[in-house]
């Protein structure tokens, strides 16, 4: 085909000179390196963030004792956050919420069992702990409402204290001892393995709420009341519900500074992208000016070689080249050192989200999005600051080129 | 085949309008080897330009095979030029960095019609001009009577109706200048047309016929009664040099 044939003119003159070529590629090439080193972040970022979202639990509600900011654990010495609260929280919100779940966390109570010992977190829960975590047992039975009234001194235990504690041994229907008090074992949870921070969340004892705060603490007060919504677009509205209803029942008055705090899944998704927002679009910027620059240099370099050869413009013509002809010849000049730009441009752009991820621990995942972007946006690149050199290279005058 | 009547081309410069070329009028036939001749300024160049349709007179006809070149557009010239026309250049106007074979095939790029056997008939052409063993040769690895036969067999490979050569012989020294004559002597002989534009006088006597151009207009139009052989100069150049 003619066409084929005329592009491949344009292609022929780019090898000629080589430094040249390198210097009208080298925009597009950092701009789509740049571009697929993004991407590749977002994404990885992206999967993080679902990560921490998931582990979270994406309709959840954290009301934990003690303020400040952020996703921590609940501060143990603060006395304020109490079971009525919860209660109260429950009244509050019955219309939208699946569960309202308070609950207790006690470090550093010994437990005991024939000659072994171990150091769990000791959880203080209600029956709908399990539905509230979607966390359930593996054997044995959960802590049922009846052990909540009768504040049994039953419990289950984390896969690490039963493993700790009883070995192979099945541990149901033998007893423990936490602090002074004789605790029959009732069941054993799923293994949830550890935090990426380091925390092992199978390191846990499980007992009735009423019990830890009647016959293990002798407290009223709680350490969190999670919240498990139905409709995840009501998060926050209801987060700010919850806040002010807290607000009224400690009496507090902002500016003063809440004696709670309330993270839900919003939160922990913002916590989560973090930085790599602010260095996303740093990059995104870095794209779009180098690509524009490169656009532009490539497009004057594109002007100096029509002068250059005008002569072989005007013997072109002379030849019989129309002058559509000599337009494609220079735009197709053009595509080809953007989408040759673009091509190594990805292979850097790949290795260094590589490196990226192997040295800067941010997570990377690496698709076919950013490659299928950067052939976009260097056709148009291409498209955009090849065609004024074209014309120009177009309407030169057959005559006066070959003088 | 070429038919010329009443050309006129004027220059506008702002308000400065020069005629180049007054009430011009010839033909040439089919098989012809003519000179058009005159001193720079005479508008020579300008008709050249015309005639390889590179330009469009002002007013006035230029028919070429029958073809009024007045009314085309860019499209329909550009495929009169690469198909009826080769040219010829006083620079040669090769492109450095392709071979002569590359060179040669050229034109055929811009044909309707690519030919399947391009290479075979560029080499061809090459071996018809003495350059059998410089098909490879880039132009700087060739000598100026070289690169110019290269551009005749770019000119040929075509099969143009006429062959169009501006001051062939201008960049040449004298020897390689009658060994590009010799060859248009020959292709004239097989029956190609030739028009050569030249301001010397004793290349112009090669052809067959001389149009001499004089401030715009044709001041004479004149068979030449025994045109020069440039064959014969060549063997009495190389007989000079063996005496020398």
């Amino acid at each position: 085909m003619r066409l084929t044939r005329i592009v491949n003119e344009g292609f022929q003159s780019l090898g000629g000179n080589k430094m040249r070529t390198f210097f009208m590629m080298a925009g597009t090439i950092v701009g789509i390196a740049a571009l697929t080193v993004i991407m590749a972040m977002g994404k990885g970022t992206e999967k993080k963030v679902m990560e921490r979202v998931n582990n979270f639990g994406v309709r959840v509600i954290m009301v934990t004792a003690g303020g400040g900011k952020g996703h921590s654990p609940p501060q143990e010495g603060v006395t304020t956050l109490r079971i009525e609260d919860a209660q109260a929280i429950r009244e509050l919100v019955k219309q939208d919420v699946e569960i309202v779940s308070p609950g207790l966390m006690k470090r550093a109570m010994p437990v005991k069992a024939g000659g072994s010992q171990a150091q769990p977190v000791i959880h203080g829960v209600e029956p709908d702990w399990h539905d509230a975590w979607d966390w359930y047992n593996r054997s044995g039975e959960p802590i049922g409402a009846e052990d909540m009234a009768t504040m049994a001194r039953v419990c289950v235990l984390g896969k690490t204290v039963k493993e700790t504690l009883f070995g192979d041994t099945d541990p149901i229907g033998s007893y423990l001892q936490i602090g002074e008090v004789r605790f029959l074992v009732k069941g054993v949870l799923e293994s949830k393995g550890t935090s990426p921070m380091g925390t092992d969340f199978d390191n846990r004892v499980l007992v009735p709420l009423t019990t830890a705060m009647r016959r293990l603490f002798n407290q009223d007060h709680i350490s969190y009341v999670r919240v498990k919504v139905s409709d995840t677009g009501q998060l926050v509205q209801i987060g700010e519900r919850i806040r002010l209803l807290l607000h009224e029942r400690h009496h507090i008055t902002p500016p003063e500074e809440d004696d709670f705090a309330i993270v839900t899944a919003a939160d922990i998704a913002k916590t989560a992208r973090g930085i790599s927002g602010t260095l996303s679009l740093l990059l995104v910027a870095l794209t779009g000016i180098s690509l524009v620059v490169g656009g532009i240099v490539l497009m004057n370099i594109l002007l100096i070689s029509v002068s250059e050869r005008t002569r072989e413009i005007g013997l072109r013509r002379a030849l019989g080249a129309t002058q559509g002809d000599i337009f494609m010849q220079f735009l197709a000049e053009s595509l080809a050192i953007t989408l040759l730009g673009m091509a190594l441009g990805c292979l850097i752009g790949w290795g260094a989200s590589l490196v990226v991820g192997m040295y800067a621990k941010a997570p990377v995942i690496i698709s076919w999005e950013p490659f299928a972007l950067a052939v976009v946006f260097s056709l148009m690149v291409g498209l955009f600051f090849g065609i004024q050199p074209a014309r120009r290279a177009a309407r030169l005058k057959p005559v006066e080129a070959l003088q | 085949m070429i038919e010329i009547i009443d050309l006129e081309k004027t220059f506008s410069n702002g308000a400065v309008a020069t005629r180049v070329l007054k009430e011009v009028s010839f033909a040439i036939a089919e098989g012809e080897y003519v000179s058009i001749m005159g001193a720079s300024g005479t508008g020579k160049s300008t008709l050249m330009n015309i005639l390889g349709c590179l330009d469009k007179p002002t007013s006035g006809v230029y028919r070429l095979d029958g073809i009024e070149v007045k009314d085309l557009e860019d499209k329909d010239l550009s495929r009169l030029r690469n198909r009826r026309i080769g040219f010829v250049f006083q620079q040669f106007h090769l492109l450095a960095r392709s071979s002569a074979l590359k060179n040669v095939m050229l034109p055929l790029i811009y044909a309707d019609e690519y030919p399947e056997d391009a290479e075979q008939r560029a080499t061809r052409m090459l071996e018809s001009v003495g350059l059998a063993d410089r098909v490879q040769f880039r132009p700087h690895e060739l000598s100026g009577g070289q690169q110019q036969r290269v551009a005749i067999a770019r000119a040929l490979v075509t099969h143009p109706s006429i062959i169009l050569a501006d001051e062939p012989t201008g960049n040449l020294d004298r020897k390689s200048g009658l060994e590009v004559l010799a060859i248009f002597k020959e292709l004239n002989r097989q029956g190609h047309t030739i028009i050569m534009v030249t301001h010397d006088e004793a290349t112009a006597e090669h052809a067959d016929r001389i149009i001499q151009l004089k401030d715009g207009s044709i001041s004479a139009d004149r068979k030449v009664a025994e045109p020069r052989s440039a064959v014969e100069e060549l063997k009495a150049l190389k007989s000079e040099e063996a005496a020398r």
